[in-house]
């Protein structure tokens, strides 16, 4: 799953991952799943997938019926809830052209997860199967799907890039969200070693096991300063909340983005992730 | 078995992220296997296809395990060998320890066998009077210093070169005590002549095995150092200890999965030493032991076997798991607790030793998935740790405060309009707490992540809140 | 331990459901090991013209000391020259194998010649390899009264000599030689099969690569064309 092409496709219908789908309507209708994490702690992601979505020429709809994927029950095995949630966020992204998630993790646990959760329920089965077969992670739609470019991006930035776990293994997402980025003015990307290796966020891993998930997440952050960027992009609102709340509890100059924000030309609008870096060592709310 | 620290993995992986030595031998483990594995893959674009092929190859034995394990042991009797069926690791000791009164052994060489750790049979023997010596490298050290391997197929990984010398310095007593044990060649070539004294002197030779092969009864051995073939070859009696698993129908299968291993495990495309061996010594053969006996181990395999973790019985120990996992390269193979460690350990330790003792290894994972892309088995490592969770939710061994957190998250999650309650008014009121930073250095119940971490506060209303408010514009708005 | 093995097996019949009788997975299992068919070889691993220069040049990465010889007369001098270079003592054990009983050491009389199983004094040993894979530049050597296998083990040198007419590419190719040289279809294995890749090493201190752990420090490998 982790193989990905090196470069981008000529045209949109010679997309290999295409190759059994349906024809890409000219306005596809497409379910935006929020993701909880976006929802609670950072819209902004949400409005800048929605405005590349737009851009990209889709018709965007938020179904309401939906909160998280149910990951979190999942990974913990209480299956007999993850299956509850399931069946109802299904019911939710239901009857669209696709279903786009700005997270790898959550768009792999709908197109991975979903079917295999149903595999002693057909009926079932068969409906988790039809959503996950239209289920995207945003980069991955935008380029392999919408063969979309981003217009006008700046971000004028030393940048270096986190790919997620789930994202990277589970779906492929790899040379997309740099394909993306290569169009952004201004920004230079230098690639750490360490870039696809887990930053111990894991869900509630990291704080069912704080010591073992900091231990992860500053050999990320070592990994990323050696690379001379001051700023970190990924497709997954956890690892960044985990970067980013390491980095400043460290004093270390990184800051923090999804990758949405910044193809969308908000990240100079809405700040990174836990506040900025700058003079601030630490302090905050108590 | 007086080694097994599995209950104690917090308290372990607390004094091993704070061992200083250990994190930094840990520091270069990264720069070492991995990069050594993918450079010998780039050589070979059909790994991933013989990756398959390995995987049916397994598969098709574990289907038809009791036809196999029959024709190995008719084989192996054919060619003048015995083989001894141990349902557990005490028959398993006192098999071998009766092999070795029979053969009057006072000493035993061993070569490296994860079977013999499984059992704990150096200790076994000891009681009884007969005298183990690890010949691997890595083994031998850790046999001094009375430690348990740290990796299956690296077990002395966790140490330095200091903890090296030091160890033999004290250890090789009768060595002129000021003797220079600088490099790691001049402690080699003195383990190598301690060794050789060992070798030549021992009555059985103690060894495990890669593989067993079906169609001829031969048990296939792997190694870089030479010492399996003199630990099986010298002594007057050799025993292998396996466990059922290790079947291969044929030489040709076994040809395949030779060519996944050790570019797996240590980069190498060919370990230096493969042998088969097939029965005792022959008549007019000059050399090679009288006896050769197989204790077949099964030990929990079975019920492995009838479960759903069956997959992890392809696993064929080359540690590539380990190597690119970043939980084992934060805290080593000790922590475990157990022999193995990592992602295949924390998959198979609750199926050898239960559940109730090593609940904390399938949770100890994000499930980052780089274990199964490595894997040349696929094995689907995530999955299996993921299935163990549900095991121990579903036995009420997941913590009571986890658990009804789950369930009353889980509650919420069904019913977006309550969910939307408490978001609207978390997202506000973290917000406001947030303060100028955007973030929180502690927050009630938030420990877990506050102690080493800052938390992000939130932008303000959550996306849901202020979705409702967005003015209609070409997209197709709530439904 | 009858009842362990019983019990052993019915819990497997039991996992895996095959009856006791078990028939069907019986065939499957007999056939399957009479067809002994190979899997996927890689191109790598070819039988074809180039497998010498293959066999050869992945030797040399393993760390094996190749030398061409063009008749077994010329094996002495290979030698004796390795020998000074490698400032060893003059002394080689040598197998009982026809090829290399037909070594004449005559012109190399500083070195001295023994035969028999390996003695843990001996620094160098001659044995003749039954195949040599070039996939992975690999000797196979097979144990006989003529070849003991601690020859290839105790000393500090071991010299395989390879007959270039016996290079194949593959592992399964190898195994063929193997059952055409036993003459039936049931595979009639010797005691030992060696398959050695380059001299002995460890890396078990600190990942330092260190060549001479247990086994020969030095391999060498003479590819010997008949005339």
């Amino acid at each position: 799953m982790c193989c990905c092409r090196a470069a981008p496709l000529p045209s949109r219908c010679s997309n290999r991952a295409m190759d059994h789908a349906p024809p890409v309507p000219d306005t596809p209708h497409v379910a935006l799943f929020v993701t909880c994490l976006v929802d609670l702690m950072r819209p902004s992601t949400g409005f800048a997938a929605v405005k590349l979505l737009e851009d990209a020429g889709c018709r965007v709809s938020v179904p309401d019926q939906q909160t998280c994927c149910g990951q979190p029950a999942y990974n913990a095995g209480d299956r007999k809830d993850a299956r509850k949630i399931a069946r109802m966020t299904i019911g939710a992204l239901e009857g669209f052209d696709y279903v786009v998630a700005p997270s790898g993790s959550c768009a792999g646990m709908i197109k991975v997860h979903y079917p295999a959760l149903f595999a002693d329920d057909p009926p079932m089965a068969k409906r988790a199967e039809a959503v996950a077969s239209r289920t995207w992670e945003l980069t991955a739609f935008l380029v392999d799907v919408m063969r979309y470019k981003p217009m006008g991006a700046q971000f004028d930035e030393q940048v270096t890039y986190h790919d997620s776990c789930s994202g990277l293994r589970e779906l492929g997402v790899k040379q997309q969200p740099r394909a993306l980025l290569s169009d952004v003015e201004g920004m230079a990307l230098s690639e750490g070693d360490s870039a696809e290796i887990c930053c111990g966020f894991g869900g509630l891993f990291c704080v069912k096991y704080p010591d073992i998930s900091v231990a992860m997440v500053d050999k990320k952050i070592d990994d990323m300063v050696s690379t001379g960027a001051t700023v970190v992009l990924g497709g997954d609102l956890g690892c960044l909340m985990n970067v980013a709340g390491r980095a400043r509890r460290r004093g270390v100059h990184i800051d923090a983005w999804h990758v949405a924000e910044v193809l969308a030309g908000m990240a100079n609008e809405v700040e990174p992730i836990g506040g900025d870096s700058d003079g601030n060592s630490g302090g905050g709310a108590d | 078995m007086s080694q097994i620290k599995t209950e104690r993995f917090r308290e372990n992986t607390r004094s091993a992220l704070a061992d200083r030595q250990l994190q930094a031998v840990l520091g270069k483990f990264a720069d070492g296997f991995p990069v050594k594995r993918a450079q010998a893959i780039a050589r070979l674009p059909e790994f991933d296809a013989l990756r398959d092929a390995a995987r049916d190859i397994k598969n098709h034995v574990l289907e038809n395990l009791g036809p196999y394990l029959e024709q190995f042991e008719a084989q192996v009797i054919a060619s003048g060998g015995q083989v001894h069926w141990c349902r557990d690791a005490e028959e398993a000791r006192q098999t071998v320890l009766s092999i070795c009164k029979n053969a009057d052994a006072r000493t035993v060489t061993k070569s490296k066998s994860m079977i013999g750790e499984e059992v704990d049979i150096n200790d076994f023997l000891e009681d009884n009077g007969i005298e183990p010596v690890e010949t691997d490298l890595g083994e031998y050290i850790i046999q001094l210093r009375r430690e348990p391997p740290s990796h299956i197929i690296a077990p002395a990984i966790h140490l330095s070169k200091q903890q090296v010398a030091e160890t033999f310095r004290e250890k090789h007593a009768d060595r002129a005590a000021d003797r220079s044990l600088e490099s790691p060649r001049v402690m080699l070539d003195e383990a190598r002549e301690e060794l050789r004294e060992q070798f030549l002197g021992a009555d059985v030779g103690l060894s495990g095995a890669n593989m067993l092969v079906a169609e001829t009864g031969s048990i296939a051995t792997v190694s870089n150092e030479g010492n399996i073939e003199l630990t099986c070859g010298l002594p007057r009696v050799h025993i292998a200890m396996a466990s059922i698993e290790k079947i291969v129908p044929t030489l040709e299968d076994a040809a395949t999965i030779l060519r996944v291993l050790a570019r797996s495990a240590t980069g190498q495309d060919m370990s230096v030493y493969t042998s088969f061996i097939t029965g005792p010594r022959r008549p007019d053969d000059l050399d090679g032991p009288e006896e050769f006996h197989v204790v077949l181990l099964d030990n929990g395999r079975t019920e492995l076997l009838a479960s759903e973790f069956r997959d992890i019985l392809r696993c064929i120990r080359c540690g590539a798991c380990i190597n690119h996992c970043p939980v084992y390269e934060a805290i080593g193979g000790h922590a475990y607790g157990w022999i193995y460690p990592g992602p295949m350990g924390a998959v198979l330790t609750p199926g050898l030793l239960g559940m109730e003792t090593t609940q904390h290894h399938p949770n100890a994972s994000t499930l980052c998935g780089r274990c199964e892309s490595v894997c040349p088995m696929r094995i689907p490592l995530p999955d299996l740790l993921r299935k163990w969770r549900t095991r121990q939710f579903g036995a009420e061994i997941t913590p009571t405060a986890s658990r009804y957190g789950l369930k009353v998250w889980a509650y919420f999650a069904r019913h977006p309009h309550l969910y939307r309650l408490i978001t609207k008014t978390g997202a506000i009121f973290l917000f406001a707490a947030g303060g100028r930073k955007r973030r929180f250095r502690h927050l009630p119940f938030a420990g877990g992540w506050t102690d080493a971490r800052d938390l992000p506060a939130p932008q303000g209303r959550s996306f849901m809140a202020q979705w409702r408010q967005r003015p209609p514009r070409r997209s197709g708005g709530r439904l | 331990m009858t009842g362990a093995r019983e019990h052993i097996l019915s819990a497997v019949r039991r996992a895996t459901g095959t009856g006791a009788a078990g028939a069907g997975a019986d065939d499957t299992v007999a056939s399957r090991l009479a067809a002994h068919a190979p899997n996927l070889r890689p191109a790598r691993a070819a039988d074809n013209a180039t497998v010498v220069s293959r066999f050869a040049e992945e030797a040399v990465r393993a760390g094996t000391d190749v030398r061409h010889a063009t008749g077994v007369d010329e094996i002495p001098a290979i030698i004796a020259a390795y020998l000074r270079e490698q400032n060893m003592p003059g002394g080689i054990r040598v197998s009982d194998d026809p090829i290399s009983t037909a070594i004449p050491w005559v012109n190399e009389p500083l070195i001295s010649v023994s035969t028999g199983a390996a003695d843990p004094g001996d620094t160098a040993s001659l044995s003749v390899a039954l195949s040599g894979i070039a996939e992975t530049g690999t000797l196979m050597m097979n144990s006989s009264p003529e070849n003991p296998t601690m020859l290839n083990y105790l000393p500090f040198l071991h010299v395989g000599v390879l007959p270039e007419s016996q290079i194949v590419g593959s592992l399964e190719s190898a195994w063929s030689i193997l059952r055409r040289q036993s003459g039936s279809e049931n595979t009639a294995m010797p005691r030992m099969i060696n398959l050695i890749t380059g001299p002995s090493r460890t890396a078990d201190i600190e990942q330092e690569l260190l060549m001479g752990a247990h086994g020969p420090q030095k391999h060498m490998v003479i590819i010997l064309k008949e005339k």
